[in-house]
């Protein structure tokens, strides 16, 4: 019996996540919980950027500012309204908004690889002066904050119950049921005929639209659905340390999103996650032992990663895995 | 008073009209005119050759035919519609379809998932899986089915080509160098594929095989310096000394 | 009328500046077809070549003239060789890699060196228009902006170097067939495109300061500057620079500096719409 990898791989690791979700709370210690809260969270910011630069080919190196965007959008909506079943929603509906935007210029547009990695990182670097030079400004009740960031952010409610509010475990559940869920979405997406057109325009986009699919539009929503995974991302960031500053949208932390989805694997979904958590888990403890500034170490990491083992981690398993069974996925090239 | 009788010809050409026609089409790079003002007809059913030394224009005419490239000048008429600013895409909708130059596949995937999005398109999932069967027993392309098309021969890769083109079930076919790379064998079989075509789809053949072009018969265009020089049968051609004096390189 | 003079010449000033970041990048770009993401370490290390050498005593001029563009240079020829020559025709991985090496020497910057790092006072005192103070500097930038971009100019129209520098960027086989060492020909371009980036951040230095993430101020708009010129190096900088400068700067007048930016961003993007090659890619194929 021929194992069908495609199914058994993404269902298995969907139905551990549940499990820790379930039985992790009543085992560990909460800081625990609150700290893989915080791996969870770059997961799904990764599984964003594996959606449209790992299949989508889309060459987005401004994701960061989806996510910021998402952050903002939510706690200055949570401030103004109190209730955070709203926010929760702008958090993702704003940056689908701005990423629409920009992406109809882009796609429609028909700008290079190039340009589209310099437009996406300026974005994101343009986000960040200006959130910190906005100090006083306000959005309803909410002042900004500037280089401060907006502290103090509640959790989140109960929809309609302002005052039953996410537990340190509940963050944990729900932020692991949302990177189960995204992470099962995305599969699905992918498996789609709109994922495989996705896929194809990243193979050969003349080909694709020479048989008559319209590559832009396709693009347009891979971006969109991408900053909608990445606003959510967000959210749940702002909710895991009740608060959101400009340092998101920093070139830092752009950089660290590429570096996770390009260690993991491009083309891969659960690679994605590898290599966010590796990556972060090797950042904090680089800064928390003081031993050399983390951003060397990134560079190094870029750097290797790119010059000799440009497909990532997952892929060479999933090479091997791919012997043992019938067409898995794309292989993830770089280009 | 009596009308003057028509002819079988005079009937097609007023209830048919050409599937494809151009007017005056130009494309100029820079100062080079690459296709130099072309009035092109082609009847519906017809399976036509265009021959040429290099750099006489076929390509580019082909480019423009699909959207690939914007005409400088003139214009494209595809079932009596303007397609000359169309998207690429929305020509390949209205039923262009093209095998490129050089072989335009998806190297990554299988040889079936590049056939099933070209079937896929149009036609809902059951449909689909019965075109990508029927395309690919009857290119002889079953063993490779899961194959990665990028681990192909050239030749393999240039019939994986042909059957997105067949899964599309296109309207106009253009074929551009199709016999590159095929064996003898290979030839004769898309020579018979082409003989099916006949009469049910509209195909244009960029050729410099002669052999072949003789082998499919039809009529025959010849491009010279992006223009028609002439238009007849490859017989007739064959003995024009102003198409030999072209291919040889005297004026 | 003074305040209309003095208008021009932060407008002319804001042109000179963009054309100034912009150049080193726009002569990799342009003639290598690479993005050099770690760019805007150059300027910033330009900045500390000056900076130190100068607080150690050595004359500012010196340094800023012909210390920092040096130094800066030959890093940027070990640069092209280590990490850029292995990854030619590769255009995102190239972006990718020097990214990486833009991480790298802002870690390595921030660890040796430190956060902090006294600058150098703008020399050369203000002038007086009407009721103004401009800083004479503002001028000597302009200035030397206009030298250096008429410099490369005359490099690579009028002297062999620059000729084979442009016959061998467009085709490099015909090129290595006529006897040209092709790999010294990149690496010399790339460290002309360093050395010239290194100039422009020590020129630079005493008006914005010198710290390890100087550099990201400026990539946005040397990026922008050098995608929305197109492919000509001279033609495409100098244009894009005016088209920017000038509605940055008015924006900038008009609200706040980063509005200005802002301006930049959206005037790029509305621009790339038009023209997606940029302002020259599409109409000059050859030439600067």
């Amino acid at each position: 019996m021929k194992l069908n990898w495609a199914v058994i791989g993404p269902a298995a690791a969907a139905g551990c996540g549940l499990a820790l979700a379930g039985i992790l709370p009543s085992v560990v210690e909460t800081f625990v919980l609150v700290d893989l809260t915080a791996y969870i969270v770059m997961s799904i910011l990764a599984l964003s950027l594996a959606l449209v630069w790992g299949y989508g080919g889309i060459l987005c190196f401004g994701q960061s500012a989806f996510f910021g965007l998402g952050g903002y959008a939510y706690v200055i909506g949570l401030i103004n309204l109190g209730d955070s079943t709203i926010p929760v929603a702008l958090g993702i509906v704003v940056p689908m908004i701005f990423a629409a935007l920009l992406g109809y210029f882009l796609f429609y547009g028909r700008v290079g690889d190039i340009y589209l990695g310099v437009i996406t990182l300026s974005v994101s670097l343009i986000l960040y002066n200006l959130i910190n030079s906005g100090a006083q400004f306000k959005i309803g009740s909410a002042a900004i904050g500037g280089n401060n960031g907006i502290p103090g952010v509640p959790p989140i409610n109960f929809p309609g119950v302002p005052s039953s509010q996410l537990s340190y475990e509940g963050s944990f559940q729900l932020s692991l049921a949302a990177l189960v869920i995204i992470y099962v979405a995305l599969h699905f997406l992918l498996a789609s005929n709109f994922g495989r057109v996705v896929v194809a325009i990243r193979s050969n986009e003349l080909r694709t639209e020479l048989l008559g699919y319209d590559a832009r539009l396709y693009k347009l929503v891979t971006f969109v659905v991408g900053a909608a995974i990445a606003g959510l991302a967000g959210v749940l960031f702002a909710n895991w340390g009740s608060f959101i500053g400009p340092t998101v949208f920093s070139i830092f932390f752009s950089a660290q999103i590429i570096i996770w989805v390009m260690v993991g694997g491009l083309g891969t979904l659960l690679g994605a996650v590898a290599g966010a958590s590796i990556i972060q888990a090797v950042t904090t403890w680089l800064g928390s032992n003081k031993i050399a500034d983390p951003n060397i170490i990134l560079g190094i990491i870029f750097i290797v990663f790119v010059l000799l083992v440009p497909k990532g981690i997952q892929p060479r398993l999933a090479d091997w895995l791919r012997s043992l069974s019938a067409w898995r996925g794309s292989s993830g090239k770089l280009t | 008073m009596h009308a003057p009788a028509l002819s079988d010809a005079d009937v097609r050409e007023m209830t048919n009209g050409p599937i494809l026609r151009t007017v005056g089409l130009r494309k100029t790079f820079g100062g080079v005119a690459a296709v130099d003002g072309v009035d092109f007809a082609l009847a519906e059913g017809e399976l036509r050759c265009i021959i040429g030394p290099n750099g006489a224009g076929k390509s580019t005419f082909f480019k423009m035919l699909t959207g690939q490239l914007r005409p400088s000048e003139g214009r494209i008429l595809f079932r009596g519609q303007d397609i000359s600013r169309q998207q690429r895409f929305r020509i390949s909708q209205l039923g262009v379809a093209i095998k490129t130059q050089v072989p335009s596949v998806y190297d990554d995937l299988p040889v079936k998932e590049n056939v099933r999005l070209s079937a896929a398109r149009k036609q809902r999932p059951a449909g689909v899986r019965e075109t990508v069967h029927h395309v690919l027993t009857r290119l002889n392309l079953s063993n490779h089915a899961d194959r990665l098309v990028g681990e192909l021969a050239h030749g393999q890769r240039q019939w994986v080509e042909l059957a997105m083109l067949l899964a599309a079930d296109p309207t106009l076919i253009l074929l551009d160098e199709p016999t590159a790379g095929l064996t003898r064998n290979e030839v004769e079989r898309l020579a018979q594929l082409l003989r099916e075509m006949r009469g049910k789809q509209s195909v244009i053949v960029v050729e410099h095989d002669m052999a072949f072009v003789q082998m499919i018969g039809g009529t025959v265009t010849v491009f010279h310096e992006g223009r028609i020089l002439v238009e007849d049968t490859m017989a007739n051609i064959r003995r024009n000394t102003q198409v030999r004096n072209v291919y040889l390189g005297k004026r | 009328m003074d305040f209309f003079a003095v208008v021009v010449i932060q407008v002319v000033y804001a042109i000179a500046t963009l054309a100034l970041i912009s150049i080193g990048l726009a002569i990799i770009y342009g003639m290598m077809r690479v993005i050099n993401f770690a760019h805007g370490e150059f300027l910033m290390l330009g900045g500390y070549a000056t900076v130190i050498p100068t607080h150690a005593g050595i004359n500012l001029w010196f340094s800023m003239l012909v210390i920092a563009p040096v130094t800066i240079g030959l890093f940027g020829v070990v640069v092209e060789r280590l990490i850029v020559r292995r990854l030619y025709g590769r255009v995102i991985e190239t972006m990718l890699a020097t990214w990486g090496l833009s991480l790298l020497i802002i870690g390595l910057v921030s660890w040796i060196i430190g956060y902090y790092q006294e600058g150098a006072a703008p020399p050369l005192g203000s002038i007086l228009i009407g009721s103004y103070h401009v800083s004479t500097y503002t001028f000597f930038v302009i200035l030397a902006t206009s030298v250096i971009v008429v410099g490369v100019y005359v490099f690579f129209k009028f002297t062999p170097h620059g000729l084979i520098a442009q016959g061998t960027m467009q085709n490099d086989r015909m090129a290595a067939a006529l006897g040209v060492n092709v790999h010294k020909v990149y690496a010399v371009t790339f460290g002309l495109g360093a050395a010239l980036s290194g100039l422009a951040g020590a020129i630079l230095a005493p008006m914005f300061g010198v710290m390890p993430i100087i550099g990201i101020t400026y990539i946005t708009k040397a990026f922008i500057v050098v995608v929305s010129g197109g492919s000509l190096v001279i033609g495409g900088t100098a244009s894009a620079s005016v088209l920017f400068g000038t509605i940055s700067q008015i924006v900038t007048f008009a609200t706040t500096p980063i509005v200005g930016e802002v301006a930049l961003l959206v005037a790029a993007v509305l621009l790339l719409r038009l023209l997606p090659q940029g302002i020259t890619g599409r109409f000059f194929r050859r030439g600067l």
